[in-house]
């Protein structure tokens, strides 16, 4: 039982102490309204402020809880009155207001009013608020004292109120009013907010105090009153700490920044800025600078690859060297001249390329460049491959240490120009067959080919014999051959015929290429003044040719004096032959106008020899010699005259009707033919020629009065007339079966006073008539025969009217 | 002078000169034999016993040839050449007797080894002593090759 009851009273002690302590917590309403900073409503409905902190350290020291009323501060006295509120705060003391509340002693603050305006304001002082309007808070106290002052001073203005010093500021600060009167506090803390300033114009201090009911609460006031007046001057009092943090808190930050620091700041802001301008600037100078400095470098490397590029596409070798002539810089073109490599060549000096012969002129043209400043000269190379070619070189002096040479390969031109100078070296002193065996000789040297020949056509350019042929170093006899089947028919009537290569596959038949396994060929026509083919020229190797142009510009220009050495040389031949002619003709003129002279003189002689001895026998005979020398004598000099008259005078070509002519030569013939007993074959229908009628009249004459003559004992003695066609031409013929003409007089008959048979009648001068005057129409004239007993077949054929003539 | 008739080839084209070679041969006292032929092949055929000349009893061999040098088929020069060249014949004395005086003709004569040559003269009598002089040296005083 003890126990119980001990925890009965121990419990009971426990509860009533927490009873008297529950109940010495005591609630304490307050009023609270809008008196920022001092105590106001947050936006989170939270009140708050400098007193509610206050009251919050008073309320955690004396066990009492603050429980807030938010109200208007009217509401808040009408609260107090009607006893819902226990306590309020900064209240200002009036005599009506001590009617119903009691006071602290000590003030809870001291405040003023003070009247606000914008920042931008021409109210300065009391005077100029004048008619202006004036925001007030409803009920306040500051708003009464503005109202008395201004009326003690006359000035009239228009309050307009609003419920709460918020209210006020926010109405000045749109200007629907334009100023406003708060209290001290409210301003300094709301100011830098609503973008308000203090006009200045400050009065009416008063203070204001915590008040309770009257009568109530006299502890209550009294506790107050005791912090109030010890924290009051404490300088780190809650009370103080609470009032600085409310009036520096958020929108009442007063910038205490000293004015030379902003002046600096602003100083400094401006220096920055200009800075900043100046860098810009600067940077963009720069930026052009550099981009202009690229641009001109882009220029100078575009400039400098361009130039470089002509050099190094340059087709001239181009190169620097120093004083001894050693490579420093060359061009691809260079490389090419030389053979050697670009490497290679830096490696070396000019005289590296210069074989002994020309190392002599290289080093005088060297010296003449260091002097003058400029040389030109023309050298031999030694290529990388071991020929010989030739460059021409035209250097400047750059300096003292460096000489530019600009080169080209000038073997090709050479060889043009040696050729030249070897024609005209092969000029008075070889001419003829030592001219062509020169040029042969040449031709395989330079044109580095094995064979060749150098030909004069005949046959109607079917034929070739040739005046030179050199091969394979020696001269070899001279031969005749068909152009039918070998390169050389091609080039019979061509300026240049050249094959490559492979020449032999493409003439098969050709048994010279086959043998010589010939791989290449050029050739060229030899040209007559008057434009007929008469020689050429053909060079054969057993390589391919490397330089085909080379090779036809060489032959070209040999071609055109080969030509002229062979006309002249087949001109002197003519020449030469007709002078033998002459000779011939002038020997046997000679000979046979003496003959019948020393007939005549001799029987004159007989017959007088006889006449003096008295014998008379002999002397008709030997008249009649006399007689028949003389008309001999007459004959041959008609037919001579004649002979000499075709070549010379010829009447124009006229179309001649065979047929007509035949008939007419054989019906002029006809006591001959009947006394020889002729039969005449009838012919077939012959075909008109283009020719003097006269002259092939007298051709036909000779023809059919030789076959008379030359019957010799054929019986049956017949001669026919007729036409045959040959390859090109109508060949018309006269055809006996009479003694024939033996082959190896085939020839001959138709020299001039051949004759076969001594006694026979006429001076020989018929068939040599025939001859020329066929050869004057352009014509051929032949006879076919077996020989002896077997007839013979006299032919021709006559030109074509443009043929006709000359000669 | 007396000498024993010879063999005379006359090879000449000219029917009218030959008949007076022969007529001057013909005064002579001794009895000559000429043979006349008009060309060369003739005289060739001849010579070498060929053809119709086949027959050397009735043509024999000459002691004497007399050749003009301008003959139908074959020419003098050729015949000349033909004869000298030959073993047997070569030993026949050749006297070319020729209108032509032309110094071409006489070079080429003796080259092939022509034994004479002569011309024959325009006047008549001056061709009449000519042969007779010819007849008298070759047949009277020149000793006969066999």
């Amino acid at each position: 039982m003890r126990i119980k009851s001990a925890l009965f009273i121990s419990i009971l002690l426990i509860i009533s102490v927490c009873i008297s302590s529950a109940s010495e917590q005591r609630t304490v309403k307050v009023g609270a309204f809008n008196y920022y900073p001092g105590i106001f409503r947050d936006k989170d409905g939270a009140v708050k402020g400098f007193y509610v902190d206050a009251l919050a350290d008073i309320a955690k020291r004396e066990n009492i809880r603050f429980e807030y009323v938010y109200g208007s501060w009217s509401e808040g006295l009408d609260r107090i009155r009607s006893g819902e509120v226990d306590l309020l705060t900064s209240v200002a003391y009036t005599p009506e207001r001590a009617a119903y509340m009691d006071y602290t002693k000590t003030p809870l603050l001291t405040v003023w009013s003070e009247l606000y305006v914008p920042l931008v304001s021409d109210i300065d002082g009391i005077r100029h608020v004048q008619g202006k309007k004036i925001a007030v808070m409803k009920g306040d106290f500051n708003a009464r004292s503005f109202i008395e002052l201004v009326n003690k001073i006359d000035i009239a203005c228009e309050f307009i109120e609003y419920p709460g010093f918020e209210q006020v500021f926010k109405a000045v600060e749109s200007k629907q009013v334009d100023a406003g009167v708060v209290n001290s506090t409210f301003g300094v803390a709301k100011q830098k907010e609503y973008g308000l300033r203090s006009t200045g114009i400050v009065f009416n201090p008063f203070d204001i105090f915590f008040t309770v009911a009257k009568g109530k609460n006299a502890d209550l006031l009294k506790l107050l009153d005791d912090y109030l007046a010890s924290w009051r001057h404490q300088p780190d009092s809650p009370y103080i700490k609470a009032r600085q943090k409310w009036s520096h808190g958020t929108g009442s930050i007063v910038s205490v920044i000293p004015k030379w620091v902003i002046n600096a700041a602003l100083a400094l802001n401006v220096l920055i800025i200009l800075a900043a301008i100046f860098i810009v600037l600067l940077k963009r100078q720069v930026q052009r600078a550099t981009s202009e400095i690229l641009q001109s470098k882009a220029i100078l490397s575009e400039s400098e690859a361009k130039f470089r590029s002509y050099i190094d596409n340059s087709p001239d070798g181009v190169f620097v060297t120093d004083e001894n002539g050693n490579y420093l810089e060359i061009n691809p073109a260079a490389s090419v001249i030389t053979g050697y490599s670009e490497e290679e060549l830096l490696r070396m000096s000019i005289a590296d390329l210069i074989p002994p012969s020309s190392i002599e002129p290289a080093q005088n043209n060297f010296k003449t460049l260091k002097e003058t400043g400029a040389a030109y000269g023309e050298f031999e190379l030694q290529h990388k491959s071991g020929g010989h070619r030739w460059w021409s070189v035209d250097a400047i002096k750059l300096s003292e240490t460096r000489y530019l040479g600009f080169t080209k390969d000038i073997s090709d031109r050479r060889l043009i120009e040696e050729t030249h100078t070897f024609l005209l070296s092969c000029g008075s002193s070889s001419t003829g067959n030592n001219f062509f065996e020169s040029l042969a000789q040449y031709l395989s040297r330079v044109l580095e080919m094995d064979y060749v020949c150098i030909d004069r056509l005949y046959g109607d350019g079917l034929m070739a014999r040739t005046v030179a042929v050199y091969c394979d170093g020696t001269f070899e006899d001279n031969v005749e051959y068909a152009l039918k089947d070998t390169p050389c028919g091609d080039v019979v009537g061509k300026a240049i015929c050249l094959f490559q290569h492979d020449v032999r596959h493409m003439f098969p038949q050709d048994l010279v290429l086959q043998e010589m396994k010939a791989e290449s060929y050029i050739g060229t026509t030899l040209w007559s003044f008057d434009g007929q083919p008469i020689g050429l020229i053909a060079v054969i190797g057993r390589q391919p040719i490397t330089n085909p142009a080379l090779a036809e510009a060489v032959l070209k220009i040999v071609a055109i004096r080969s030509a002229g050495e062979l006309e002249r040389t087949l001109a002197e031949e003519e020449l030469k032959q007709k002078n033998r002619e002459l000779e011939r003709f002038t020997y046997t003129v000679s000979h046979d106008l003496k003959s019948p002279l020393i007939t005549i003189q001799s029987f004159a002689g007989q017959i007088r020899h006889d006449l003096e001895s008295g014998r008379l026998d002999r002397m008709p005979g030997d008249l009649k010699r006399i007689e028949n020398a003389s008309a001999n004598m007459t004959m041959l000099l008609d037919d001579l005259l004649e002979l000499s008259r075709v070549g010379r005078v010829i009447n124009s070509a006229k179309l001649i009707d065979m047929n007509g002519l035949v008939k007419d030569v054989l019906a002029q013939l006809a006591g001959p033919i009947t006394q020889r007993n002729v039969e005449l074959v009838p012919s077939c229908d012959l075909s008109p020629v283009y020719g003097d009628h006269r002259r092939i009249w007298v051709v036909v004459q000779n023809l059919v009065e030789n076959a008379i003559k030359y019957m010799g004992d054929q019986s049956a003695p017949r001669i026919e007339i007729g036409m045959r066609k040959d390859a090109k031409q109508y060949v018309f013929y006269v055809r006996d079966n009479g003694k024939g003409v033996e082959p190896r007089y085939h020839e001959t008959i138709f020299g001039l006073f051949n004759k076969l048979d001594a006694r026979s009648k006429g001076t020989g001068v018929g068939l040599s008539l025939v001859k020329r005057i066929i050869e004057v129409h352009g014509g051929r004239v032949w006879v076919e025969s077996d020989g002896s007993g077997k007839g013979s077949t006299f032919c021709f054929f006559v030109g074509s009217a443009d043929e006709i003539g000359g000669g | 002078m007396h000498g024993e008739p010879l063999t005379i080839l006359l090879v000449e084209d000219n029917p009218d000169h030959a008949e007076l070679v022969m007529r001057n041969f013909d005064d002579f006292q001794v009895v000559n034999t000429i043979i006349h032929v008009e060309d060369g092949e003739a005289a060739l055929n001849y010579l070498f016993g060929l053809g119709e000349y086949s027959d050397r009893k009735r043509y024999p061999l000459p002691h004497l040839m007399l050749l003009d040098l301008r003959l139908p088929k074959v020419d003098g020069l050729e015949v000349l050449k033909e004869v000298k060249n030959n073993t047997a014949l070569r030993v026949i004395p050749v006297v070319i007797l020729t209108t032509s005086d032309a110094e071409r003709d006489v070079a080429m004569a003796y080259e092939y080894h022509a034994n004479s040559y002569v011309t024959k003269p325009v006047n008549f009598g001056e061709f009449s002593r000519l042969l007779k002089d010819l007849g008298f040296y070759w047949l009277a005083w020149n000793k006969r090759p066999w």
